[in-house]
């Protein structure tokens, strides 16, 4: 099967060593994949690359085929895009904002773009330069879905979103997947990317250092997270000398946290017995403290 | 030619061209009906005044049409759409072509219906190449904005080079015009204009060596328009 999106060596190389390099990927149609990065990583410019706005320094990417620089018009057809950062041009409300931007796009406002509408609790009447935050992502949000296109590009969606919308957000991705979207999404929040990814990959200076798919998202769950707390030097001492792997320690409260998986259960209560416990907790090793560590240590 | 996105621009920079329609059509109305003014009709209408109030809405709506969305961002919303960026650029140029005909035209018809309702006295075919004159200048100064807004993503990039050349000429044109009365050594300044190539003195003693010149600022029209479709069909977008 033809892959949606298939990117080889793509490079966009700015000045100071920044930008993308060689990114390798083949997305699947109806796949969900989220690409995860801090601050600078590349997610943008990688967006970009695959909308056709900016040109590749060196490899290319293909959409269905389609090479995403030379038939960017064509490719556009297949894309719903939410950029990373929204402007809207100057018209008065949401509505017109809408109307022009289906009239451009050659549809009319069907029951699924009222059903975007209602879902997202957009006001409509609202002045779009008077829009908060929330209210102009929402709206960038119906403009993508509203396209029903096969692909969705989405950098950075639910930024400026409250918990609810983020539900809705969700929930609607869940729903296209149904369809067979293919979504390829970015975000600085691993955890939402945890319910709806197929795979998530890991940006850092402009590389892609790690890949997980669901397996091993699945295998990072059956880690707990184990905060101990000791009375004094000596406690602190034996519990840095375990063998299970140490996330963070705080020396002067006496406290280490530890990675504890399900076999190691016995293990766990042993070193628990030769200290003089003051404090214990635990919490499910997620993406975040997964990602955490990866920062740390690359 | 992409019709919506024709129709948003036209929207969206309505109020623009309208005014600078309106008050370029107000102005002449007024100088030709009134007996004591219809010799300034010449020098200081055409010669000074039309290139200066259209020079507002090429400035304002030249840097609109590309670079201004560009820098904004909100271009991210019409290239969504499968529409080639060579299409985006030729609506905007469309656009603003079409404007100063449309601006340009009713001054014809002002100017020709004023001079009938004053018998000022003007032969219809002088103020028909008159307006024809300072639409090429318009034209010429819509494609070096065009140019600059096609070229750049920002627009203080854009109105620092294109608006600020468009200003700088009209500038030279008002000090050259002082040549006129009697300050012979501002002749060269004429020179350093290309306001100076609508040659209305020519067009009003029915001259000549007008009309080669007008066609001098249709070969920057034709040019600058072109550069600036060229560069925003193959630049990289911030958006
Ligand atoms: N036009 C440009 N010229 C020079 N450098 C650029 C340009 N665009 C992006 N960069 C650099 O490329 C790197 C990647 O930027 P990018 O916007 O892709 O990051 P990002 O992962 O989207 O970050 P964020 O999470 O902040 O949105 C950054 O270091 C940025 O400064
Ligand atoms: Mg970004």
């Amino acid at each position: 099967m033809q892959a949606m999106i298939e990117m080889t060596k793509l490079t966009k190389a700015y000045k100071q060593e920044r930008g993308v390099f060689g990114m390798k990927l083949q997305i699947r149609p109806g796949e969900i994949v989220g690409i995860v990065g801090q601050n600078g990583a590349g997610k943008t410019t990688t967006m970009r690359m695959l909308m056709g706005f900016i040109k590749p320094t060196s490899g290319h990417s293909e959409i269905s085929g389609l090479d995403t620089w030379q038939s960017a018009a064509k490719t556009k057809a297949l894309i719903g895009y939410v950029p990373g950062e929204i402007a809207f041009p100057d018209t008065k409300s949401g509505a017109t904002f809408l109307k022009m931007q289906l009239e451009l796009l050659r549809r009319s406002q069907d029951v699924y773009v009222n059903e975007l509408i209602q879902r997202f609790k957009i006001d409509l009447t609202a002045d779009i330069k008077r829009m908060s935050k929330g209210m102009k992502q929402k709206t960038a949000l119906v403009c993508a879905f509203m396209t029903q296109a096969p692909l969705l590009l989405l950098d950075e969606p639910t930024t400026g979103l409250d918990p609810v919308m983020r539900e809705t957000f969700i929930d609607l991705l869940l729903q296209v997947k149904t369809k067979g979207t293919t979504v390829f999404l970015s975000s600085h929040m691993f955890n939402e990317l945890e319910r709806t990814c197929d795979r998530i990959l890991f940006l850092k200076n402009g590389q892609v250092i790690d890949q997980l798919d669901q397996k091993k998202v699945t295998a990072l769950h059956q880690y707990q997270r184990v905060m101990i707390q000791g009375t004094d030097e000596q406690d602190y001492n034996r519990l840095m000398q375990t063998n299970f792997e140490l996330v963070d320690s705080e020396p002067e409260r006496y406290t280490v946290t530890l990675l504890v998986n399900e076999k190691q259960t016995a293990p766990l209560l042993d070193l628990l017995q030769t200290i003089e416990l003051q404090n214990i907790s635990f919490s499910i090793q997620n993406l975040d403290n997964y990602f955490e560590k990866e920062l740390a240590t690359h | 030619m992409s019709f919506p996105l024709l129709k948003q621009t036209f929207k969206a920079n309505f109020a623009v061209w309208s005014l600078v329609t309106l008050v370029m059509n107000a102005i002449l109305a007024q100088l030709i009906l009134m007996k004591q003014t219809a010799t300034m009709v010449g020098p200081m209408y055409y010669g000074m005044l039309a290139s200066t109030i259209i020079a507002l809405f090429v400035v304002i709506c030249g840097d609109k049409v590309l670079v201004g969305q560009v820098d904004q961002g909100s271009m991210a919303y019409i290239l969504t759409a499968p529409i080639k960026r060579t299409t985006v650029a030729l609506t905007q140029m469309g656009y603003l072509i079409g404007s100063l005909i449309v601006t340009f035209g009713l001054m014809v018809g002002t100017s020709l219906l004023a001079n009938n309702i004053a018998d000022a006295g003007f032969k219809s075919q002088v103020l028909i190449d008159l307006n024809l004159g300072a639409f090429m200048v318009a034209l010429a100064f819509a494609g070096i904005v065009f140019a600059a807004s096609g070229i750049f993503n920002l627009s203080k990039f854009a109105l620092g080079t294109g608006g600020l050349l468009v200003i700088l000429f009209i500038l030279l044109a008002i000090i050259g015009s002082f040549a006129d009365y009697g300050v012979k050594a501002l002749d060269t300044v004429q020179d350093l204009t290309i306001v100076s190539l609508f040659d209305y003195k020519n067009i009003m003693i029915e001259g000549s060596q007008w009309l080669p010149k007008l066609a001098v600022l249709g070969g920057i029209a034709v040019a600058t328009f072109g550069v600036g479709t060229a560069f925003f069909a193959k630049k990289d977008l911030p958006l």
